[in-house]
């Protein structure tokens, strides 16, 4: 994991998971940083002070992670749990169970609800105010046509991407269905979802080494502002190694954003002027997760090798 | 105001040195888009005075504005590699119907949808394979049965954990891999569908996606295709003629996974299930 200072080289902090890295996240409220990970941990560090703030193990691999406050956050996991975490006492309760793993978390503090989405193809939503236990926690669940591989808040809205690039779009003041519905505007499978800062539309990145900039607005003017472009290739003998764009990750303060792939690339983009701005040193192996501090001035670049390959001895 | 006559072709590219010196006109055929993430519209008229700094200026070809992608959009980025398959035929064959949403495509015209078809195969096959398959942007998917690395990953795991060999765990991601191919090639071969109606029929088959995931898929001849029989029927009209287009089964079969070896990466980890285990002999399932 590096910080995205030019002029000094990236920082790599102590301590990191022993296994592939699935999420990482700065909070919101300083720069703390956490870390789910295939090795079955969720790890806390404090970014700048590069020191390991906690360690907490879950029953299965650890799919995403997401902060609450600086005091506690979620952890979504592949023995289909849900559970909080709190980091000072190091304890953490189950909020909730799927059926199957859970794949994304995310907090809104729109709604003061935790969403969750699952490869068993459903969303849902809890509330962590109450005590734990399914019956009490949940909110809702809501059925999605394929199983869920990504998600992004803005405000109060939710952008949920599946399998089989469908990608619905819901108000989270009305879950009962969602307000748009509608496929990639790529032609192969979904990586990563993310919605604009200023929340006037998403990102969407799939293995076919292209990001699609999309908007929530359905009129003409807005629709024709959409685009898509290829990144994250290789030309070698006259064709192109296409990678997949695992993660997205948009700058708090400026709107511009970076996407990682499995090439090892970290690019960023002025999505505005259609621009490639920097891309950093090609790291180890895939970039398995991206995340901008809360005010910009760090870049958390996560590479452990994402499996796109299978299993490797 | 000078008396010009002909549009500056540096000023709609975005890098006219001239302003309002300039000694031919700046005009703007289209409306440029106003900034996408909220720092502040650029109007119209604005754009005749100043050039835009970072040379993306407007778009001149109004099809270009919803188009998306392949081939467009390309040359505004100012990026490193560069980029040699151009995929010239799709943009043209697309333009004529390319609405904005573009969620009208009938495929009226099996011939044009067959060549984008194959360009797609032959310049942009993704490193990941297990994915679905489009060939036109917002519509349903032609190839179904997406599967993520992340479920590949936990169902490796879970085989571990479960006392499954390696290898045996890496000849299971070969066959989902193989099936996969097969699918693709098949597609390939007989893309032809009929108007729409025919495609909701195959956004049925999600299961044998996940049962595939768990549990080995039967090798290659006709097994594959009765595991995904929706996907692959509805294509060809002629129906009983799946097998006819199917490349003989030894030859994928001893072709181990490797399919078209450039889209790999190298095959130094000998036992890696994407790579020939052997000689990379690997021509034969392209």
């Amino acid at each position: 994991m590096t910080s995205a200072q030019p002029p000094a080289p990236g920082r790599e902090l102590s301590n990191p998971p022993t296994d592939g890295i699935s999420n990482l996240r700065f909070s919101n409220h300083s720069d703390h940083l956490l870390v789910s990970s295939w090795d079955k941990t969720v790890r806390l560090y404090d970014a700048s002070a590069d020191s390991l703030r906690g360690e907490f193990m879950h029953g299965g691999p650890v799919l995403d992670c997401c902060f609450h406050d600086d005091s506690s956050g979620f952890s979504a996991s592949a023995d289909n749990t849900v559970r909080r975490i709190v980091f000072s006492h190091g304890k953490e309760d189950i909020l909730g169970r799927h059926d199957a793993p859970v794949r994304c978390i995310e907090y809104s503090y729109a709604a003061g609800q935790v969403i969750t989405g699952s490869w068993d193809k459903t969303l849902k939503c809890w509330d962590p105010r109450g005590a734990s236990g399914q019956e009490r926690t949940l909110v809702g669940t809501y059925p999605q046509p394929e199983r869920v591989y990504s998600l992004s808040l803005v405000g109060n809205r939710l952008v949920v991407a599946t399998a089989g690039r469908q990608v619905n779009v819901y108000d989270l003041r009305n879950m009962s269905q969602p307000e748009q519905r509608r496929e990639s505007s790529l032609k192969y499978q979904t990586r990563c979802v993310r919605c604009y800062p200023n929340g006037t539309g998403y990102a969407l990145s799939s293995v076919e080494g292209r990001v699609a900039m999309e908007f929530f607005d359905l009129s003409e003017a807005s629709q024709a502002k959409k685009y898509a472009f290829k990144c994250h290739r290789k030309s070698e003998a006259g064709r192109d190694i296409v990678y997949p764009v695992n993660a997205i990750a948009f700058h708090p303060v400026y709107g511009t954003f970076a996407t990682g792939g499995c090439d090892g690339f970290v690019n960023v983009w002025d999505g505005n002027n259609k621009k490639r701005l920097y891309q950093y040193s090609k790291y180890p192996t895939s970039i398995a997760a991206l995340s901008f501090s809360r005010d910009g001035r760090l870049l958390a670049v996560a590479s452990s090798y994402t499996f796109e390959e299978g299993e490797k001895p | 105001m000078h008396n010009k006559k002909e549009a500056c072709r540096n000023f709609q590219r975005g890098s006219c040195q001239y302003g309002e010196r300039c000694k031919f006109l700046h005009v703007i055929q289209q409306q440029p888009k106003s900034n996408a993430f909220g720092f502040g519209t650029q109007a119209i008229s604005h754009q005749q005075q100043k050039p835009n700094p970072f040379g993306f200026g407007v778009q001149n070809n109004a099809q270009s504005k919803g188009a998306n992608d392949f081939g467009n959009k390309q040359s505004q980025f100012k990026n490193t590699w560069t980029r040699s398959s151009a995929s010239s035929g799709a943009p043209s064959l697309r333009q004529p119907d390319n609405q904005p949403q573009a969620t009208n495509h009938r495929c009226n015209d099996p011939e044009s949808c067959k060549r984008i078809i194959a360009e797609d195969f032959e310049h942009e096959r993704p490193l990941w394979k297990l994915t679905c398959y489009s060939h036109w942007k917002n519509s349903p998917c032609d190839i179904v049965g997406d599967v993520s690395y992340e479920e590949l990953r936990a169902a490796a795991y879970d085989d571990a954990k479960r006392g499954l060999s390696l290898q045996s765990i890496i000849e299971r991601e070969r066959n989902l891999l193989n099936s996969k191919l097969v699918e693709f090639e098949n597609f390939l071969r007989n893309p032809y569908r009929g108007p729409a109606g025919s495609a909701a029929a195959q956004q049925i088959p999600f299961p044998g996606a996940t049962t595939i995931v768990l549990s080995p898929t039967t090798q290659n001849t006709v097994a594959p295709q009765s595991n995904v029989p929706p996907s692959v029927s509805s294509f060809s009209q002629l129906g009983a003629s799946l097998n006819t287009g199917f490349s003989p089964g030894p030859s994928v079969q001893s072709n181990n996974a490797s399919g078209q070896p450039t889209s790999f990466s190298n095959s130094a980890q000998s036992s890696n299930v994407f790579s020939a285990n052997n000689v990379p002999s690997a021509n034969a399932s392209t």
